[in-house]
């Protein structure tokens, strides 16, 4: 992967707080070091203080004993702080590098992925990518520590004990292994199936009245009694795995018990070490288990991370527009402006063209409306006209500008586009209209929301214009159309773009719509998709497409006599027949 | 497990533990032998390491290592069937709860259902019952675990030494204690960090599904700017959180071991008189550590119980009695008579389709037509009689809202524009669970040529709403369905938009001739279809009515025969 955000991320961060990232490692290495204490206290108790029948210092042991444990607290504590600090960080600056990404990422990314998919690497794949560091890597890097403090602790007293050890390592290990894949591969038929009871529950609650009007509720009840039963029986195996593997390794750990102090007894003798080091011992065995145990796990969250870490690199991987933001100020004057087509033509896929030589001139204060059928391209042309995606051939200029290379921020001030939907933001009234951008003042939001007659409603809200918009319902379909040419008006640029927009609406709201329309439209060069506007606001020109091309160009008279399909057409819309 | 009953009085909490009888009675029995039995582990295992002091001979010190692995051997089995039940008391719970969760949304009313947002039910129904479940698991095994164990703990220590354990297990209750205070504080944090976190998700989502929006108005520099500062305190918020829940336990940890000076001092004096032996002290090192960790996880068994405690109030009110529809049917099944008069509609306050009276019997087609958004969709669906409505319809004599909802659902079919298509085979689309031969339902809707190409046939798979399936099919597959009972009145709000005309023709050909005794209302834009068509309903946006046949509003409707000159002479099938 040539891209690696998540690796560049990481190092980031690292670098960045390398105060913390030191003092992480002083706690990871504090904390193997101090839990290797206490065995070696109740060694030398035993060892030098009970047998012998000594108390003098004992006091002084017990205490060493509590700093000790003090020690590890207070290390454990600092380590798993700020492995939270650092590896939130981490999801922070991976979060941060993917919204970069997402301002640049090329137009057609959105027409080929659900936002729903997008979020979700966001969020639930950085968050697994985020679980990778904290409890993957580091949480691994300190375990193989752990192993490797206690089997040196035990060499120390024995290496007879030691080799014993070492030989006990792998098999404790597999058999841990054993036991997680298992688990592993139950718990992945469970995923499918919590996936079929989850889509079960979707699609009844999204085909509800169907199985109201049919009565099916018990046949759906009957299928997701189904689900939750094979459910039920997959999740019963993890239990199975779950509930017998701690009591196994703890009866190891007996064996393994058993075994050193047969070894040690008087009589064998073969390990020759002190009672103080066998009870010490017996701790120390004790603390193996966990280790090996977490090693497993961590190994299975890496395993998993891995698939989130590609999701996210893809991402960042994602082709971008090659823009050159020319921030040449633009000065505009509206009584000149001339949008040119010069021989246009686009694709996604090669060979699949969706526009071809698209020839137009359009001056300042024409109202030109495009018509054609579905899928023929309308959308797509507006898209090029915004500079959303660069034509695969020939160039749209504004007075002599390429399109594509105008900055984001310059365009507001030259397009006003009404998207056939009104996409709702998170915010208030207000901030439908703005965008939140600072330099739009509330005095222009006022006085474009009046324009579009919509302010007495909106005074009406229990905030105003700071109303807070919770759900879908605050607005009427016909007003939110306002609000989408309010929005498009707010910077009053000169040319203003109609997304097939009056579809669906009833007659007294289309009225409405209708007069702010014919408002609009002095002053602004009016570029339109749509059959019905053709009737609404005076047009200059109406071009025909068909096939991705200009089938026709003229005034509504001139194609009324040349073009028996518009004619026709014109005749359904005027009566509002779909 | 080969079914799942449905429970009395979901809504009490305790019914859950007294619903599972035997499981609870085997989590009782194993979980006390287990937790008391326990304590023999370090009891022995002091013995083992007193063998070896004595200086016994090596078959002496096998025979208690062997019994040693044996009292381990035990208590392992008993926990491993604490553990198993434990679980299942969970697992079953799960099952019986979702059951009486979905039961109580599929039984809600259409409108309560209208305004219920699809995501919360999925959430109630899917990931806070497995909180709450959680939280009652984990409060079940601690009773046990924590309870019962610490008693056992402390009661065998204060055999070995009374005045040791006295004075050693002061600081046990304290960590304990600051645990369960800290407990409401951590919780507002981790509360704070969970709503931050979706309110990110939430601005993620934003900035995604407008991005181009965004982008077109030139604000994507700024929301970059924004996103970020929502991310740094989503981190700051996420630290405080994590580091509350996650990194005090090793602190509850030194606060409970503080007394382990008293048992090291204490207890080497006592081995030293010669009141404990080596393996004693042993044995209550190992006790006493063992209790302080019990006692520093205390504080994930508060939150887990405090977080299911959240959730369980969520829940609360979709558990309701169990529900099923009352299957009594009372109706005619020879001749169907459907008379409407004056029928108002809308769906709040407003009306939308006005004074329309008409009338049908069997083997009559009646299509409804209108120009955009006059209200011939809501026509259709105002007679199935799902929300109230105004004015008269009577079937058969009967008013439609006087018979019960499953007594409507036998006489009326109906389809609308969406096919309603579940993620099954398409045999099982059609059937919804009756065991019925489709073969003559799909001739009629013209489906066998499509079959042919599907190696699986009528098993075959329609994906997630259909999606392995062409528009055009998945409209037919639903028209089988609707088609299938052959009821007494059966409603098509537009259902050909997506086949082609030759095959609408057929399909309403078949129409005509196979379902001579119902009645069929046929709502569409497309005229062609209505020629040979007795009677027809006009909408106008006005809220007007025209009625009449194909011939007589060609003559006396000036739009109606505007509109078929029209749609005859060129394709005028998009838009």
């Amino acid at each position: 992967m040539k891209n690696n955000l998540v690796l560049k991320s990481i190092l980031k961060v690292i670098r960045k707080n390398i105060m913390f990232t030191s003092l992480l490692l002083i706690g990871i290495i504090g904390v193997v070091l101090t839990s290797l204490i206490p065995p070696q206290i109740i060694k030398i108790v035993i060892d030098e203080h009970l047998i012998p029948k000594k108390y003098e210092n004992l006091l002084i042991l017990a205490i060493v004993y509590f700093i000790a444990v003090l020690f590890i607290g207070v290390f454990d504590f600092f380590k798993e702080a700020l492995i939270t600090i650092l590896g939130q960080n981490v999801a922070t600056e991976i979060r941060n590098g993917m919204m970069e990404k997402l301002t640049k990422v090329n137009a057609k990314f959105f027409s080929n992925n659900d936002s729903g998919k997008v979020v979700s690497r966001f969020t639930n794949d950085v968050n697994a990518i985020n679980t990778l560091f904290t409890s993957g890597i580091v949480g691994m890097m300190i375990d193989l520590l752990k192993i490797i403090g206690i089997i040196v602790s035990i060499w120390f007293f024995s290496s007879r004990l030691g080799v014993l050890t070492l030989i006990f390592l792998p098999i404790i290990y597999l058999i841990t292994r054993l036991f997680q894949k298992k688990m592993l591969i139950a718990q992945i038929k469970n995923r499918i199936i919590v996936g079929n009871v989850n889509n079960h529950i979707a699609e009844s609650i999204k085909n509800a009245k169907m199985i109201k009007s049919y009565s099916k509720e018990d046949y759906m009840e009957k299928n997701y009694k189904e689900y939750l039963i094979q459910n039920f029986k997959t999740i019963e195996k993890v239990n199975f795995y779950e509930s017998i593997f701690p009591p196994i390794i703890q009866l190891i750990r007996a064996v393994v018990i058993g075994t050193i102090v047969v070894l040690s007894s008087n009589e064998i003798n073969y390990l020759g070490i002190s009672l103080g080091m066998i009870a010490a011992t017996i701790e120390l065995i004790s603390n193996l288990f966990a280790p090996i145990e977490n090693l497993g796990m961590e190994l299975q969250n890496i395993q998993q991370a891995i698939s989130g870490i590609q999701r996210v690199n893809e991402f960042y991987d994602e082709s971008e527009d090659c823009k050159i933001n020319n921030e040449l100020k633009l000065i505009i004057n509206r009584e000149d402006i001339n949008l040119d087509f010069n021989n246009v033509g686009f694709y996604y896929n090669q060979g699949h063209n969706i526009l071809n030589q698209i020839n137009l001139q359009i001056i300042a204060n024409e109202k030109v409306t495009f018509i054609g059928r579905t899928g023929v391209g309308k959308s797509t042309l507006f898209k090029l006209i915004l500079g959303l995606i660069k034509p695969t051939e020939g160039l749209i200029t504004v007075n002599g500008i390429d399109v594509f290379s105008i900055s984001n921020k310059e365009k507001r001030q030259i397009f006003g586009y009404v998207d056939q939907s009104f996409n709702i933001i998170k915010g208030t009234v207000a901030d439908q209209i703005s965008l939140q951008d600072p330099s739009i003042t509330r005095e222009a939001v006022i006085k474009s929301l009046e324009f579009v007659g919509l302010s007495d409603y909106i005074n009406s809200l229990e905030n105003g214009y700071d109303t807070y918009i919770k759900h879908d319902l605050l607005f009427s379909q016909g007003q939110k159309q306002l609000l989408a040419i309010a929005r498009a008006t707010v910077t009053n640029p000169p040319i203003l773009l109609f997304d097939e927009i009056t579809a669906n609406l009833d007659s007294i709201t289309e009225d409405k719509i209708i007069s702010v329309l014919q408002k609009a439209s002095m002053n602004h060069t009016i570029l339109s998709i749509s059959h019905r506007l053709s009737t609404i606001i005076e047009c200059d020109k109406i071009v025909i497409l068909e096939n991705g091309m200009i089938k026709n160009i003229g005034t509504k008279e001139q194609l009324i006599e040349a073009d028996e399909w518009y004619r026709k057409h014109i005749e359904l819309e005027k009566l509002t027949w779909r | 497990m080969e079914t799942i009953n449905p429970m009395k009085q979901p809504d009490q909490i305790i019914n859950y533990w007294k619903r599972e009888k035997f499981v609870v009675s085997c989590i009782i029995i194993f979980g006390l032998s287990f937790n008391i039995i326990t304590i023999f582990g370090p009891i022995y295992q002091g013995k083992l390491i007193d063998t070896i002091v004595g200086g016994n001979d090596l078959n002496t010190v096998i025979k208690v290592a062997v019994r040693f692995i044996l009292i381990i051997f035990t208590i392992q089995f008993l926990r491993y069937f604490k553990r198993f039940y434990i679980r299942r008391f969970a697992n079953n719970l799960v099952a019986v709860m979702r059951l009486m969760i979905y039961n109580n949304i599929l039984h809600k009313n259409i409108s309560e259902l209208d305004n219920e947002n699809t995501g919360n039910l999925m959430t109630r129904a899917i990931s806070d019952v497995d909180h709450c479940v959680e939280g009652m698991r984990k409060f079940t095994t601690e009773i046990f675990d924590t309870g019962v164990l610490m008693t056992a703990y402390l009661i065998s220590m204060l055999i070995y030494n009374v005045k040791v354990t006295l004075i050693a297990i002061i600081f046990v209750p304290i960590a304990m204690f600051l645990a369960e205070k800290l407990k409401n504080y951590i919780y507002k944090y981790t509360q704070a960090f969970r709503n931050k976190s979706s309110e990110v998700a939430d601005i993620t989502y934003d900035l995604i599904d407008n991005a181009l929006l965004y982008r077109v108005n030139g604000i994507d520099d700024q929301n970059k700017m924004y996103y970020l500062t929502h991310l740094v305190d989503l981190q700051n918020k996420a630290i405080k959180a994590h580091i509350l829940e996650n990194s005090m336990q090793p602190i509850y940890n030194v606060i409970a071991m503080f007394g382990i000076i008293m048992v090291i001092y204490y207890g080497g004096l006592t081995v030293i008189n010669g009141g404990w032996s080596i393996g004693d002290f042993s044995a209550y090192v190992t006790m006493f550590i063992a209790m302080a960790v019990k006692a520093s996880k205390a504080a994930k068994l508060f939150n887990s119980v405090q977080k299911s405690r959240v959730s369980w109030k969520r829940i609360k009110p979709y558990l309701n009695e169990y529900q099923s529809k009352d299957k009594a049917v009372h109706i005619h099944n020879n001749n169907t008579h459907l008379k409407v008069q004056s029928l108002n509609f809308g769906y709040g306050k407003e009306l939308i389709i006005e004074n329309i009276s008409f009338t049908g019997i069997h083997g009559e087609m009646i299509g409804v037509t209108g120009s955009i958004a006059c209200g011939k969709s809501t026509l259709g669906l105002s007679l199935l009689g799902m929300y109230p409505y105004l004015g008269s319809i009577q079937i058969d004599q009967k008013e439609l809202s006087d018979y019960t909802e499953f007594e409507r659902s036998q006489i009326i079919s109906y389809l609308g524009h969406n096919p309603n298509l579940l993620s099954d085979t398409i045999y099982n689309n059609i059937t919804l669970g009756m065991d019925k031969d489709i073969t003559s339902v799909l001739k009629d809707v013209c489906l066998e040529p499509d079959l042919l190409s599907m190696p699986e046939g009528i098993n075959t798979l329609v994906g997630n709403n259909g999606v392995r399936l062409s528009g055009g099919q998945q409209a037919r597959i639903a028209l089988a369905r609707t088609l299938l009972n052959k009821n007494k009145i059966i409603i098509l709000d537009d259902p050909f938009s997506a086949v082609d005309m030759k095959t609408e023709e057929k399909i309403i050909e078949n129409l005509k001739n196979h379902y001579r005794e119902s009645l069929i209302i046929l709502i569409s834009h497309r005229l062609s279809i209505f020629k040979e068509i007795d009677k027809i309903i006009l909408l106008h946006k006005d809220k007007s009515v025209e009625y009449g046949t194909h011939n007589e509003l060609m003559s006396k409707s000036n739009l109606y025969a505007k509109i078929y000159n029209l749609q005859i002479g060129g394709d005028t099938s998009e838009k």
